[in-house]
């Protein structure tokens, strides 16, 4: 009898404390239900020196999706403080970069010659320096591009073979030398190794080629074993001459090899993958980007994510009196279908100028990892007039709380002198002059949305800079979640809209419509409630009656 | 298809002798006022018809009667029953809405459609309701039993009429407690 007692009165002590230590272990966010980490290269340097809107917008799809922003083009101090600054005020935490060494010297140089290694040293311990007192909650360093190819200066007259041998000789030791700098400035930071893909797939797949394990094992003994690998495969560059399934074969395998590796020296495994159009102007259909996250995710990766740029991004090369003129070229940038092989233009950014497939292939990997439940998300479908760049600031909060929410900015389309206005505009977003849909998807619930039996209520609120020209908003709906296997691109919205009211009122959690629409007037904020249908009562039936007679 | 479905069916179709009901708004509400908002709609050129529920033959009848002409934008057809005009099917969730345009014209555009309580619709309440439509809709689709809004207008023409449901919503908890008593309407 006495065990018994002491049975329960243990369990009722002992219960609350296990709920506590249950609670407190909970991942912070549904982002974390699953331990792939999800990273997003985003082209920062391009936009930071005039802290974009577009790169807002893409920083706060990060910041809602859980995913961490990778920074290629971070050289000085400098760089690194405006994109730590941007990320936190985005609310991002958790960064990664991506730096080399100078310009100018061979591995061999960088590995035996200190004074030749002297300026990057300093300047690689001047980053951990800048990185260590931002104080991120997580930070990781990348140490090369494809190396190879995006890592020391070769002789110009080296064939890749020269290279590979270079690197295989010197190379474990000039990235010891990068790991320890970095380390003994930020200990806590992770510092990486990015092998050119053939160097990371197995001996099976790649032959001689393959060598991360060498890799691996030369860095351990100098006593800097990377704390990941990282690999990239651009499906474009293999998928016509090898088929879909032998391209996935090979992603898989890269993924499942560099994983077995990393798994030797404690270390984890993140891939890289392709949904922007590459410089031979190849795009992946839909059905690849399901497929590559397939391949991908098969071979066991810690982390996966996209690159950011579209290459063949414009259909025009400058002429010989300097001024833009057609090539000629079909370039789509359907988000779906696959582009024609064209010409290579300057690159701009896959969200800037394939927004759905940003979003899709994102979201695409967020349900793939179980890093998002439907049942918890929700799309916010706005249809204006005049949807021009980046005119309208976009907030949203519960009713009755004090603090809205910034979404994004309203079509945002250019960043580079490529997506110039009137560049191409058959060929952006351009949203100019004509009614459209812009959507915001995979919106968490929990966090915007005031919810009941009848469906939800949300506060809008719409900002629109001075140098707007006068926009017209018609409409805005919350509506469920759509799975990416039932993904409605812009166009599409925009067409269920106009030629079916009554099923996006029907189907929505909570809408607006505005039969007369409202300006968005420069410089003003408009703010306004979306909320479900409720059956009429007795009470508002006589009220109305006090509205007709004001 | 069971027995019972399509017992429903038949009784539905054919018997006549069955009441709709209401689901979940109120039953007092007995008669309403139907507003249609658009451009340049006129009683002369555009012909309105609401749809009678079953038990009246599920006909087409033509609504006479207009206020609020003057009105810019937006006419009201008044004092409608709802027993005789509200649902296709039991559920009592829509009016049928059909317009006919007639003669050549074609300017006219159809914006949104509103059934509200019945009420006397004064000049003035005829000015405050263009008002309402224009810059606070929601108060009007918060004040009527059932809605139809279109962000994009729909061009009226003659050449086929303008079909479309102005809803009712009737949402709830329990769809499967709500379906046995419909039923049980249906049979008793």
């Amino acid at each position: 009898m006495l065990h018994h007692l002491r049975f329960w009165a243990s369990l009722l002590v002992g219960l609350p404390l296990l709920l506590v230590l249950v609670s407190c272990t909970r991942p912070a966010s549904d982002a974390s239900t699953n331990e792939t980490e999800v990273f997003m290269w985003t082209g920062a340097s391009n936009f930071l020196p005039e802290d974009s809107l577009l790169f807002q917008t893409q920083l706060a799809f990060a910041e809602r999706q859980g995913i961490v922003p990778y920074e290629s083009g971070i050289h000085s101090p400098d760089d690194l403080r405006r994109f730590l600054a941007a990320t936190r005020r985005a609310g991002i935490e958790q960064t990664w970069i991506e730096i080399g060494p100078d310009n100018g010297m061979t591995t061999r140089e960088f590995a035996t010659d200190s004074s030749a290694r002297q300026s990057t040293l300093e300047r690689f311990r001047a980053l951990a320096r800048t990185y260590e007192r931002h104080g991120p909650e997580a930070a990781h360093i990348t140490i090369f591009d494809e190396a190879p190819l995006g890592a020391f200066t070769p002789p110009d007259t080296a064939g890749y073979s020269e290279r590979v041998d270079a690197f295989r000789e010197y190379g474990p030791e000039g990235f010891a030398l990068m790991y320890d700098a970095l380390k003994a400035e930020m200990p806590s930071v992770d510092v990486g190794i990015f092998l050119h893909h053939p160097h990371n797939a197995s001996e099976a797949m790649a032959g001689t080629h393959s060598f991360i394990d060498d890799f691996m094992e030369d860095a351990q003994a100098l006593g800097a074993t990377p704390d990941f690998i990282y690999s990239d495969v651009y499906r474009g560059y293999f998928n016509r001459g090898y088929g879909v399934e032998a391209t996935n074969d090979y992603v898989t395998d890269v993924v499942r090899h560099t994983k077995t590796v990393a798994e030797k020296y404690d270390a984890e495994a993140h891939q890289l993958g392709q949904v922007h159009t590459i410089k031979l102007g190849y795009t992946p259909s839909q059905r690849q980007i399901d497929t590559n996250v397939r391949a991908m995710l098969r071979g066991n990766p810690d982390g996966i994510g996209w690159y950011w740029p579209n290459y063949a991004s414009t259909n025009y090369t400058e002429g010989p009196d300097g001024t833009p003129r057609p090539e000629g070229y079909d370039v789509s940038f359907d988000p779906f279908v696959p582009n024609n092989w064209g010409k290579t233009g300057p690159a701009g950014s896959l969200f800037a100028t394939s927004r759905d497939r940003f979003v899709y292939s994102y979201l695409r990997i967020q349900e793939a990892t179980d890093r998002l439940d439907p049942r918890e998300r929700f799309d916010l479908w706005l249809y204006g007039y005049d949807f021009g760049h980046a005119e309208h600031r976009v907030h949203v909060r519960r009713p009755g709380e004090d603090d809205w929410t910034f979404l994004g900015v309203v079509n945002p389309q250019r960043d580079r002198d490529a997506y110039v206005e009137g560049a191409r505009p058959e060929h952006t977003y351009s949203y100019e002059d004509e009614w459209h849909a812009v959507v915001f998807h995979g919106l968490d619930r929990t966090d915007h949305l005031e919810s009941d039996s009848l469906g939800s209520r949300l506060e809008l609120k719409i900002t629109s800079h001075e140098g707007s020209d006068t926009s017209r908003l018609g409409a805005a709906y919350v509506l469920p979640y759509r799975a990416t296997r039932h993904y409605v691109t812009e166009v599409k919205a925009t067409s269920l809209i106009e030629d079916q009211p009554r099923w996006m009122s029907v189907n929505a959690l909570g809408y607006f419509v505005r039969p007369y629409p409202d300006t968005l007037r420069p410089g003003t904020s408009s703010t306004y409630e979306l909320s479900p249908n409720a059956p009429i009562d007795s009470a508002r039936a006589s009220s109305f009656r006090d509205h007709l007679s004001q | 298809m069971n027995r019972l479905s399509l017992a429903a069916i038949v009784l539905m179709g054919v018997s006549g002798v069955l009441a709709p009901v209401a689901a979940q708004s109120d039953t007092s509400i007995d008669q309403f006022d139907l507003i249609l908002v658009g451009d340049q709609l006129s009683p002369s050129t555009h012909q309105v018809e609401l749809k009678t529920n079953p038990t009246q033959g599920g006909s087409w009848t033509s609504l006479g009667e207009m206020r609020c002409g003057g009105a810019e934008g937006l006419v009201v057809v008044p004092d409608l029953s709802r027993s005789r005009y509200y649902g296709q099917d039991r559920r009592e969730n829509h009016l049928s809405l059909r317009i006919t345009t007639t003669g050549n014209a074609s300017q006219g555009r159809l914006r949104a459609v509103y059934a509200v309580p019945h009420d006397e619709w004064t000049n003035s309440a005829c000015t405050q309701l263009t008002r309402l439509v224009r810059s606070d809709p929601q108060t009007v689709r918060r004040h009527s039993l059932a809605t139809y809004e279109r962000p994009r207008p729909a061009r009226l023409t003659s050449n086929e009429p303008f079909i479309d449901h102005v809803e009712a919503p009737i949402r709830h908890r329990r769809p499967g407690v709500m379906e046995v008593e419909w039923l049980n309407i249906l049979f008793q």
